[in-house]
């Protein structure tokens, strides 16, 4: 008897399973644009979860955006405003309190156009994020983070001077590699928890910064041959401070022999909240 | 026993076997659809959009079959090779051994197709139907008309076929919601893209840019109403036909104000607009001064009422281009009459026993007016620009006939130039030049003083048929390195700003040129100011002194806005 019943459930979870496999359809679709170099473009990026990837686009002059995901997990839409020269994309999860992603990975991929002026605005609640920004032409660059690792990097220089750079992670480990690439004027950095390494290789233009983690340790380096003047703002003794012994104590600040007559220099202001500030200088 | 589990075991093969026999289609009926080979193709066919989209998006030796027009590959039908389709929608039943390109048309992929490689749409969208097999990736490009008809440039293709980087519609568009529950442009963000907006829409003084309309001033008291945006952006074939408008009712004034447009476009964005426009508005000249959701603001909040209103009521047509996204002209003929306003209300929420101004009277009258004006706009912003060039010419002309004695021409030259000297600072300036020919009725003359104008004198204390101003600010704060680290100016950003300007009427109005000549350094009224400002530059509070003989106040101003 027991060996009928379960011979009749085999059928039946085969049949069951089958049929629950079909319903989960994985959409991968690319959306690609293209522009006339030296074009505007503002490119806004809302995603609720996924592994973002952001890379230049070996062909110069078009945005190229890939999506994986399964149908039942989430949405998507890509606006194109031509005439105001803006694209939004927005992929949203449909159901936060049911985690039925599947076992498949959901991934954004966005490859930039380099030569197309960009002013880029992303905001991303969870997930990996990952980008290799240089060697575009950003004009701004606007990122804000909820949950996950963010590694950003510019490996190459940005061909034009950035207006400025936002970047708002709330949790989770946050990497910036040769920030200084960026040709910034401007820059905020603020990390919510979690580990935040700063590395401003690359800077070759005077520049701002200003730097603020609550909780979590920040590793800040700067080349020796730029120009550093800085400012700490503890808070109270809960920040462990380490600065390095070149830079000089002048009033509320400490500043680098080179500074002065330096037009490759860095103003930088850091809030490190709770937790250790470490700054190499070398 | 053994016979149960041999029934169990059929029974499971039979159903495991389902999808199996459902994909075991049968594709070797002859191909239905007539194609050409890629090395056959008319060369008169191959333009450099379909060039370059074969280049980009298929191999160098692929094979590959060309149709022109819509297409169905049937069931049935299997393709070895490659297939790229111009110029129309391709619907896949059957079988392509190779990618599916399809140029300024949409891919509909229905459960039965079966692809080896890539879907391509150019300037359309891809429809899959749950069960097709892809291979490849589905990938969707824009390539827009200005990029497509840059590279046509250069080829020799025909007027008649530059029609043909229009896409079609899709006849899918709305027909099943099988089709549209997909994943592109979805009808939620649809309403977003109608709130695009040109800023060349004439006479929009007192319209905000969504659907729902509400503004407060003394004359109407709360206006509420409905605003249908035009649709710009849905601009995509050779002609293009739009209504929009808006009508809305005052509550204090009693009445109902309303505009109606109704829009040809020629070809896509870039082709000029035609249209024909009835009215009846509340209208004022000092939008350029203070904008309307300031002002109600301003009005509903402490009785400060800063524009001037008339009504105007008739109907007009006009052209409109942009011929560049920068560049942007406008001509219009209008039949309209002009009425006074009274003030009709004294509310605001705070404001104590102060009343609102008295709304001065207009010169009434039917005018049969001409209108222009072209404007040049390369600013990084328009609300807070840190750069560009901001450029408007402006005229109208207006000649006496039977049924209205005015007989006057106007002209205005605004120049704005914004310059970032370093981070955190700027240096902007406006020259705004006006003149006129003939008599010029009250509510077209020049005012000047005030807000956004002269902002150390009173508002509106000079009027005129002439008109010079020059505003000049220099902006700093914060961010700036000159100043950063300087514990007093640290938090904050300042403006430093100089007004001068004069207006005045001319002792001849024959010609526009006339009356220049009474304008010395001597009569102009200048003032200096500093203010208090976010980072922006757009909330500030002003402090302005007269640099004019005599004695005079301080004038402290608190705006959210820019004055330029």
């Amino acid at each position: 008897m027991k060996m009928r019943r379960i011979a009749l459930f085999l059928p039946f979870l085969l049949v069951s399973s089958s049929l629950l496999m079909g319903q989960e359809e994985i959409i991968r679709k690319r959306h690609n644009y293209e522009f006339t170099p030296g074009e505007n473009l503002e490119l806004e990026l809302e995603i609720d979860a996924a592994e973002v990837t952001l890379s230049p686009n070996p062909h110069e002059s078009e945005l190229s955006v890939y999506l994986e995901f399964s149908e039942t997990a989430f949405d998507y839409d890509i606006d194109f405003d031509e005439h105001n020269h803006n694209i939004s994309v927005n992929f949203e999860k449909k159901h936060w309190m049911n985690d039925d992603d599947g076992e498949y990975k959901t991934e954004i991929e966005v490859l930039l156009p380099r030569t197309v002026l960009l002013d880029l605005d992303c905001r991303i609640k969870a997930g990996e994020i990952d980008m290799e920004l240089g060697d575009l032409s950003l004009k701004r660059f606007a990122l804000r983070t909820w949950a996950g690792e963010v590694m950003i990097s510019f490996d190459q220089a940005n061909r034009v001077s950035m207006r400025s750079l936002s970047l708002n992670t709330k949790v989770g480990e946050t990497r910036l590699k040769k920030l200084g690439n960026a040709r910034f004027r401007h820059a905020e950095i603020n990390n919510g928890i979690g580990q935040l390494d700063v590395d401003f290789s690359g800077l070759v233009e005077e520049a701002t910064a200003d730097v603020d983690l609550d909780i979590g340790a920040t590793d800040i380096f700067i080349p020796e041959e730029v120009g550093v003047k800085l400012s700490v703002h503890k808070f109270l003794f809960l920040s462990q401070v380490n600065i390095p012994h070149q830079l000089r104590k002048r009033g509320s600040y400490y500043v680098s022999d080179n500074y002065q007559d330096d037009e490759k220099s860095v103003l930088l202001k850091v809030k490190p909240g709770i937790g250790d500030l470490r700054i190499s200088y070398h | 026993m053994k016979a149960l589990n041999f029934l169990i075991l059929i029974i499971v093969f039979i159903f495991n076997s389902i999808p199996l026999i459902s994909q075991s289609r049968h594709y070797d009926s002859p191909l239905r659809v007539k194609v050409v080979n890629w090395n056959k193709v008319n060369p008169d066919q191959k333009t450099k959009l379909v060039k370059h989209v074969k280049d980009r998006y298929m191999g160098k030796w692929e094979r590959i079959s060309f149709i022109e027009g819509h297409q169905t590959l049937e069931k049935e039908d299997a393709l070895d090779n490659s297939l790229l389709v111009n110029n129309g929608d391709l619907t896949i039943a059957g079988k392509i051994d190779g990618k599916a390109v399809v140029i300024n048309g949409d891919v509909h992929v229905l459960a039965t197709a079966n692809v080896a490689d890539n879907i391509v749409s150019i300037n359309g969208k891809i429809y899959s139907e749950s069960g097709a097999k892809i291979s490849g990736e589905l990938i969707e490009t824009v390539i827009r008309r200005s990029i497509a008809l840059h590279k046509r440039k250069t080829s020799f293709s025909s007027k008649r076929s530059e029609s043909a980087y229009f896409a079609p519609e899709s006849t899918y568009e709305n027909e099943s919601i099988e089709w549209t529950k997909k994943y592109n442009w979805s009808k939620r963000k649809r309403s977003k893209r109608w709130n695009v907006y040109s800023s060349s829409r004439q006479h929009e003084n007192l319209i905000n840019e969504n659907h729902f309309v509400y503004r407060y001033n003394r004359v109407d008291g709360l206006f509420l109403g409905a605003n249908i945006p035009p649709a710009h952006n849905f601009r995509s074939q050779p002609v293009n036909l739009d209504v929009n408008g808006f009508i809305g009712y005052g509550f204090a004034g009693e009445r109902w104000r309303y505009r109606g447009n109704l829009e040809l476009g020629l070809y896509e964005h870039g082709g000029p607009i035609l249209g024909a426009s009835i009215y009846d508005l509340t209208d004022s000249q000092d939008e350029w001064i203070i904008p309307t959701q300031e002002n109600s603001l301003a009005a509903a909040l402490i009785r400060e009422d800063f524009q001037d209103y008339y009504r105007r009521e008739g109907f007009g047509f006009y052209v409109r281009e942009q011929m560049f996204p920068s560049l942007e002209f406008n001509l219009g003929y209008y039949e309209e009459d002009f009425f006074s306003l009274e003030r009709n209300t004294n509310w605001s929420l705070f404001g104590g026993d102060k009343r609102f101004r008295h709304n001065p009277d207009i010169d009434e009258g039917l005018m049969k007016i001409y209108k222009a004006k072209i404007s040049l706009d390369t600013r990084d912003d328009k609300d807070s620009p840190f750069s560009g060039w901001f450029i408007t010419a402006s005229g109208m002309w207006n000649k006496s006939h039977d049924e209205s004695a005015y007989d006057y021409d106007r002209f205005i030259l605004d120049l704005r130039r914004y310059i970032p000297l370093r981070y955190g600072e700027n240096f902007d300036i406006r020259l705004r030049v006006g003149t006129g020919r003939g008599y010029m009725p009250r509510q077209h003359l020049f005012y000047l003083g005030g807000i956004s104008t002269l902002r150390g004198f009173e508002y509106k204390d000079f009027a005129g048929d002439r008109l010079v101003l020059a505003n000049i600010e220099y902006r700093f704060g914060n961010h700036s390195r000159r100043f950063r680290g300087d514990s007093i100016l640290d938090p904050f950003n300042f403006i430093l700003f100089f007004d001068t300007g004069r207006a005045w009427f001319a002792d001849s109005n024959d010609k526009y040129n006339q009356g220049f000549k009474q304008l010395s350094w001597d009569l102009m009224h200048s003032n200096i100011g500093i203010a208090l400002t976010d980072d922006e530059g757009r909330v500030r509070l002003n402090i302005a002194k007269s640099v004019d003989a005599g004695p005079s106040d301080l004038i402290v101003t608190f705006r959210i806005n820019r004055a330029f």
